[in-house]
Formats: structure tokens, C-alpha cells, sequence
């Protein structure tokens, strides 16, 4: 489970610094725009709650809010990766969305065998 | 006065290679006199414009963003191929000559003109214009540009040396001619059109700010010396003092055969309300001919009666043959903002296919009367419906929580020509086009006409006098003073809180018409809407400013697009082959030729705030491998 949510925490540092070079270097098509800003920012975001995650597995109601902030994080920062047509960005949100189910199945089932 | 770079030493290797014969040029703004835009290149195919590859870009360094102490540049200047070199003006009003193959410059003449906005809200200039006189030795060859200042300049085309013999010393005031209501300068924005040896010259002025403005005029200048030979005006004589503009500020066309020269006219002052010129100005909005000898107006064709909807004709029109009952008829085809295209007998102004006067919207502002019919072109499929506007889109209307449909419930909208109100009048299309100054392309061969479209609406608010507050205006935005009428206008485009547009796209085509038919052979979105760096759908297309240039291997290259992008599409079905990304809209239309034997097309990326706030001083070649 901790790996899996390494693995996100990798794969939105990567989509973090593949935006933040688009950004900042010039005639990418999003050099300086907003846009790009809410991407990379989003990555980090992603990073940063996969690490919390990663951090502090437990069970409880932090941890199942940060799965799904976690989860929207992903979601967005895709989407933002899509219309600013950075593949490869959206690509590591793709794995890391892989590596949420991964880890997010392997807490569950943690969870229902803590219960029986 | 002059700044030559020291390349300039190496005087040999410097001096242009003549051009071969087999070359194929592009020496006129809109490669050729006839405004086509047309190569005969035949190397670019569906098949191999895959293939393309950067052969050089450099950055002239003459660049402005508006955040420091110069205003923004918007530049627009097509590329010229001739005499062995590629010249380009800048919006700095220097003149640079590279070389084709390599992109280094070759020499460089700085006019030293104030960098200041004294009639537009940036710095413009679309370019040079090239002229050979026949003779050799210096200047026997010349390189023409304007500023916005009203001065044309006259440089050598090898070195770049001002031509002595011309006006005072290569420098020409123009705005010496400038004598009726001269509350702003004649700027000499676009290059001028030349026929023999004879410039031909218009102006852009700021026919939105005062209701009495310098009256449009075409000066026909001797290439030589810079003498006036003479002046053709389009408002008439008597109510000059009154009014004013309809001037000329797009490219021309010449036909050389028939020392004919056609001139788009623009609306008269002020834009938006037209109280004060409800007698008839027959040669406003229009195309007219007049004869390149002695300027006498030949016919003239009016697209817009008592034009207030600042729907200039913005583009030189395109010189065709038209197969009808088994006859060829020389003709020309005029695109317009109002999204309508006209062919006419070029020789007579007649129109070649029906055009019917249809009712169209009263005027409720103060002191005005709307004409009460307009011309409709019935034979080309118009880019933009005339009849209705684009449907609210839904997404933006769903962000602002109904607030498009409210405006639309709101604002008039009687079709196409509902006059501005002090409700508010939704304009579509709205004044940036429709089609814009870039025009069309034309296949002579295929007898293909292409043209690249925008749709858009704008909100037209009249604001009693009284209560204007003029709060700055720029790209096609904002408040518009027009000064000693009874109204300023407010001019914006219709979005939500949001910034989205409250009509649904597609924002843009390319189409392709058949003359020989008159139908409409195919219409794709084209380009792409950018805000905020998110790339919107394909199938939304973008507004465009600059035209296609058309080859005979059945390519159209067109930058244009609001997304920086540069591409290749097949003239057969529309569809994209290729495309890069450049450092700004590519709002000028691309220039295409032969250079010892390799083929080229060169675009230059300098960006325009109508599409979005992006500069960008590049300008970028590619060829095949």
C-alpha cells in the first residue's frame, strides 16, 4: 500500500516539474499561463498528499479524506495535463490513478480484515 | 540616421543572388498584384508537408509586451521574396533584408521613428513593399515602408542606403496631403501596392474618436521622387469638413492589363453612429476602381449603406476569371466582415450573380437613420449566417447561472445590420469579422477560392454623451469616444463573468468555395481557441486574423490561429497535414517561393491582442529535407 502511494507521490512530482519546465521555458504554447501554474501546482498537490498518505496509512477519517482529495487531485491535474496537450503529464496521472485504486483496494482490504 | 551592421563589410558575399529565372517569387504583400496569394511552388503536397522541417528562426528583437515603457507590438508583415533576399518591416519601423536559406541578416535600416501610439493601441507595421525600376545602380531597386507617423522611406534593396533622389532624402511626409480635419497623422501601416512606377498609397487613422477625421483618400506617389501624381478621395467634397475616414488601410490589387486599381474603402466617422453623415457616400464601405494613371474612379460598388457598424471592406480584393454562359468575365472577389462574398465584373463593378437589397433593422438611437436596405450576395454561401447569430452556448450559460440567455433576451438582434442602440445591439459578426484583413486565396488553376473566417459577437452599447466616461479601448474592445456625436460607444465581446463566450462555437473555419459552380466544396473548424494556456476542442476552431497563401501543390499554409500554431492543409478536404508551434499568432500571411532551387515557406509570428495577449518577433522558415 505504501509503495503504491509512493509510486503516485512520483508520478505527480514528475507531472509537477514536466509542467513547471513548459511554464517556464519559452514558445512550449503554455510558457507563463495560468493554466500551466494550476497543472504544476496540482502535480505538487499530488505529491505532496501521496507522501501524507504514504506517511500515515492508517485507517480513520483524515485518511479517507486525503484518498479523496487525492483522487480529485489526480483527476484534475489530468485534465488540466490534457488541454494544455502535456501527454506525457497526463500520462503519469493515468499511472498514478492506477497506483490510487492499488492503494486504495489494499487500505480496504486491510480495513475489513482489522473488522473480522 | 541609418544603422548597418558591420556585416555589411563583407560587401561581395553579401550582395543578394540574383533570383533565377525559375524562381518563384513572393515580392508583393499578397503575392501577387492580383491579391491570389498563390504559388506555383508544386513541392508542398498532402503527401510531403509532413516532412517539413524548421530550416531557420531568428527573433528581430523588436518587441514590445505594452508592460514597460513602449506600447505593445502587433505585427502583421507578410514576408517579401524578391531580388534574391526576404525582406520585413518591423514595428519598430526597421526595414531588415535576410537571407532566404539561412535567415542572417543581410543588412538593416532603423527609420528612426518614434515608438509611440499615435493612431493605433500598439505599434503596427504589415510589411515592405518591393519595387524594380529596370535600371541598375543604386536604388535602381527599392524597398518601401511606412510609420505611423505618416513618413514613407525609400531604401536601396542591396544595401539598405536611403535613396537620395527620393522626396528628402528617402523620406517621404505624407501627412503633408493631410489637410481636412487633421486631428491624427496618415499612418502608413500597411506597405504600399505598386503598379509600374507608381506607389499607391492608403492610411489608418482612428475613425472610432472623432466624428470629423481627415477624409480617405489614395495617394499615388512617383516611385522615383516621391512626387504626388494624384490623390482620389471618397466622401464627397462638400461634406469633407463634417465627417471624414472612409479611408483605404487594407492592401490593394492591381490589374496590370486593364491599369486598374482596386481599392477597399472603410466606413466613414465616427464608426458607430452616423447622424452627422446621413447624405449619401456612395464610395464608404466599399470597392472601388479607379484607373492607376490618373485616379479616376472607374465604378464603385457599395457593400454597406450608411455603414455604423464599423464594417470596413478590409481586404484587397481577389482577381478571378468567371466561366458564365460559355463566357470568361473578368472578375473580382470581395470578402467582407459582414461574412458575405461579391464577385463582380471587374471591369464594370456589376455584380455577376444576383445580389438582392433586402430590409434589414431600423435605427431607435438619437439622430440617426439606419438604411433601409442593405446588399446581400446570393451566389457564394456567406462564412457567417446573416440571418441569425450563433445559438447561446450552453456551458457558459450554465457558469453564469442564465446570464446569457438574459443578454440575449435583452440585447437587439434583428439579423445581420441591426443597428447599435443604447440598449444594446449583439453585432455578428462582429467588427473584427467575418473575414478579415488577410482576404482569401485563389487557385487559378482549380479556379479554388480558400478563405479563412471568424465567428464572433459583439456587444454595441451607445452611451448618451453625457453620460460617457471614456475608459480606453484596444483590440476591438472598449470605449470608443466618438467625439462631437451625441453617443460614445461601448464596445466588448459578449462573455460571461467567466470570460467565456455566450455563443457556441465553432469560433472558426477555413472554407473552400468552387467557382466554377459557386458551391461551397468543403468547411472545416480551423485552429484552436487557447485561454489560460488549456487548449480547447478541434472541432471549436479559433477566430483568425491573417490569410492562407495557396500552392499549386495543393497546400494551404496559414498561421492565423489564436494557438501560436503555423499549419499545412489540404486544399482537397480541409483536413490539417502539419503544423508548429511559433512564438505567437502567426497573424500575417505566409510568403511562399523558390530560393536557388530550394523551396520555402516563411511566416512571421508577431502576435495580435484581438486573439490574445500575445507578442512575439519571430520569423521561421521551413522546407523539406
Amino acid at each position: 500500500m505504501r509503495m503504491a502511494f509512493l509510486l503516485v507521490a512520483i508520478c505527480g512530482a514528475l507531472a509537477c516539474g514536466i509542467v513547471l519546465w513548459a511554464y517556464f521555458t519559452p514558445m512550449t504554447g503554455i510558457t507563463g499561463t495560468a493554466g500551466a501554474a494550476l497543472a504544476a501546482f496540482g502535480g505538487g498537490m499530488v505529491a505532496l498528499g501521496a507522501l501524507l498518505k504514504a506517511a500515515a496509512p492508517g485507517p480513520g477519517g483524515f485518511a479517507a479524506l486525503l484518498s479523496v482529495l487525492l483522487f480529485l487531485g489526480i483527476l484534475g491535474t489530468g485534465a488540466a495535463a490534457y488541454f494544455l496537450m502535456q501527454f506525457v503529464a497526463l500520462g503519469l496521472m493515468g499511472v498514478a490513478l492506477l497506483a490510487w485504486v492499488a492503494g486504495v483496494s489494499r487500505v480496504a482490504r486491510l480495513d475489513r480484515g482489522a473488522i473480522a | 540616421m541609418i544603422r548597418r551592421h558591420a556585416r555589411m563589410l563583407a560587401l561581395a558575399a553579401l550582395l543578394p543572388v540574383a533570383a533565377t529565372a525559375e524562381d518563384a517569387v513572393w515580392d508583393t504583400f499578397n503575392g501577387t498584384l492580383a491579391a491570389t496569394k498563390y504559388s506555383p511552388v508544386t513541392s508542398f503536397t498532402p503527401q510531403s508537408v509532413g516532412k517539413l522541417k524548421q530550416a531557420w528562426s531568428i527573433h528581430t528583437g523588436d518587441l514590445a509586451d505594452g508592460s514597460g515603457t513602449l506600447p505593445e507590438t502587433i505585427w502583421s508583415a507578410t514576408p517579401i521574396y524578391a531580388n534574391g533576399l526576404i525582406y520585413v518591416g518591423t514595428p519598430f519601423y526597421r526595414i531588415l533584408a535576410l537571407n532566404p536559406a539561412t535567415g542572417e541578416q543581410v543588412w538593416s535600416f532603423d527609420t528612426q521613428t518614434e515608438l509611440a501610439p499615435l493612431t493605433q493601441p500598439g505599434l503596427k507595421n504589415r510589411g515592405v513593399a518591393y519595387w524594380d525600376s529596370g535600371e541598375t545602380g543604386t536604388c535602381g531597386k527599392r524597398i518601401f515602408m511606412g510609420t505611423m507617423d505618416a513618413h514613407l522611406f525609400a531604401v536601396d534593396a542591396d544595401t539598405g542606403t536611403p535613396c537620395a533622389d527620393f522626396a528628402d532624402g528617402g523620406s517621404l511626409n505624407v501627412n503633408q496631403w493631410n489637410t481636412v480635419n487633421d486631428v491624427f497623422p496618415f499612418s502608413l501601416l500597411q506597405p504600399p501596392t505598386i503598379h509600374d512606377d507608381t506607389l499607391f498609397l492608403g492610411w489608418a487613422g482612428m475613425d472610432w474618436a472623432f466624428s470629423e477625421a481627415p477624409p480617405g483618400n489614395v495617394l499615388a506617389i512617383d516611385a522615383r521622387t516621391g512626387a504626388l501624381k494624384w490623390e482620389a478621395s471618397f466622401i464627397p467634397e462638400e461634406i469633407r469638413p463634417k465627417t471624414g475616414t472612409a479611408n483605404v488601410w487594407a492592401s490593394m490589387s492591381v490589374d496590370t492589363e486593364r491599369d486598374l486599381l482596386f481599392v477597399p474603402v472603410s466606413s466613414p466617422s465616427p464608426n458607430f453612429w452616423g447622424g452627422n453623415r446621413l447624405d449619401p457616400i456612395p464610395m464608404a464601405t466599399s470597392v472601388t476602381a479607379l484607373d492607376t494613371n490618373t485616379g479616376n474612379v472607374v465604378w464603385s460598388y457599395q457593400l454597406v449603406r450608411h455603414d455604423i457598424w464599423d464594417y470596413d471592406t478590409n481586404a484587397a480584393p481577389t482577381l478571378i476569371d468567371i466561366e458564365k454562359d460559355g463566357q470568361t468575365i473578368p472578375a473580382l472577389i470581395q470578402t467582407t466582415k459582414q461574412g458575405m462574398l461579391y464577385v463582380l465584373n471587374r471591369e464594370t463593378g456589376e455584380p455577376i450573380f444576383p445580389v438582392e437589397e433586402r430590409a434589414v433593422a431600423a435605427s431607435d438611437a438619437e439622430g440617426e437613420k439606419a438604411a433601409a436596405t442593405q446588399p446581400f450576395d446570393t451566389w457564394l454561401e456567406p462564412t457567417n449566417d446573416a440571418d441569425a447569430m450563433p445559438p447561446v452556448f450552453w456551458l457558459a450559460d450554465l457558469v453564469s447561472l442564465g446570464q446569457c440567455s438574459r443578454d440575449r433576451e435583452t440585447y437587439r438582434y434583428e439579423g445581420l445590420y441591426t443597428p447599435p442602440s443604447e440598449t444594446g445591439t449583439l453585432a455578428y459578426p462582429s467588427t473584427a469579422g467575418g473575414m478579415q484583413w488577410g482576404g482569401g486565396g485563389y487557385d487559378p488553376v482549380n479556379q479554388k477560392f480558400y478563405v479563412n473566417s471568424s465567428v464572433a459577437v459583439q456587444l454595441y452599447k451607445l452611451i448618451p454623451r453625457a453620460e460617457y466616461q471614456d475608459k480606453g479601448s484596444g483590440a476591438e474592445q472598449g470605449y470608443y469616444p466618438q467625439k462631437d456625436a451625441p453617443y460614445g460607444l461601448l464596445l466588448e465581446n459578449w462573455l460571461n463573468w467567466a470570460g467565456m463566450p455566450c455563443w457556441s462555437p465553432p469560433y472558426g473555419y477555413l472554407s473552400a468555395y468552387d467557382l466554377r459552380t459557386g458551391k461551397l466544396d468543403w468547411r472545416e473548424p480551423f485552429g484552436r481557441v487557447q485561454q489560460w494556456g488549456f487548449y480547447m476542442p478541434p472541432s471549436w476552431g479559433s477566430p483568425t486574423i491573417g490569410g492562407p497563401a495557396v500552392t499549386a501543390g495543393g497546400v494551404i499554409f496559414i498561421g492565423a490561429s489564436m494557438d501560436s500554431r503555423v499549419r499545412a492543409i489540404d486544399a482537397a478536404t480541409g483536413k490539417e497535414l502539419w503544423s508548429d508551434l511559433v512564438q505567437a499568432p502567426a497573424v500575417a500571411t505566409p510568403a511562399v517561393f523558390t530560393h536557388e532551387g530550394r523551396d520555402y515557406v516563411v511566416f512571421v509570428a508577431g502576435g495580435n491582442p484581438i486573439l490574445k495577449p500575445e507578442v512575439g518577433d519571430q520569423v521561421v522558415a521551413y522546407t523539406l529535407p
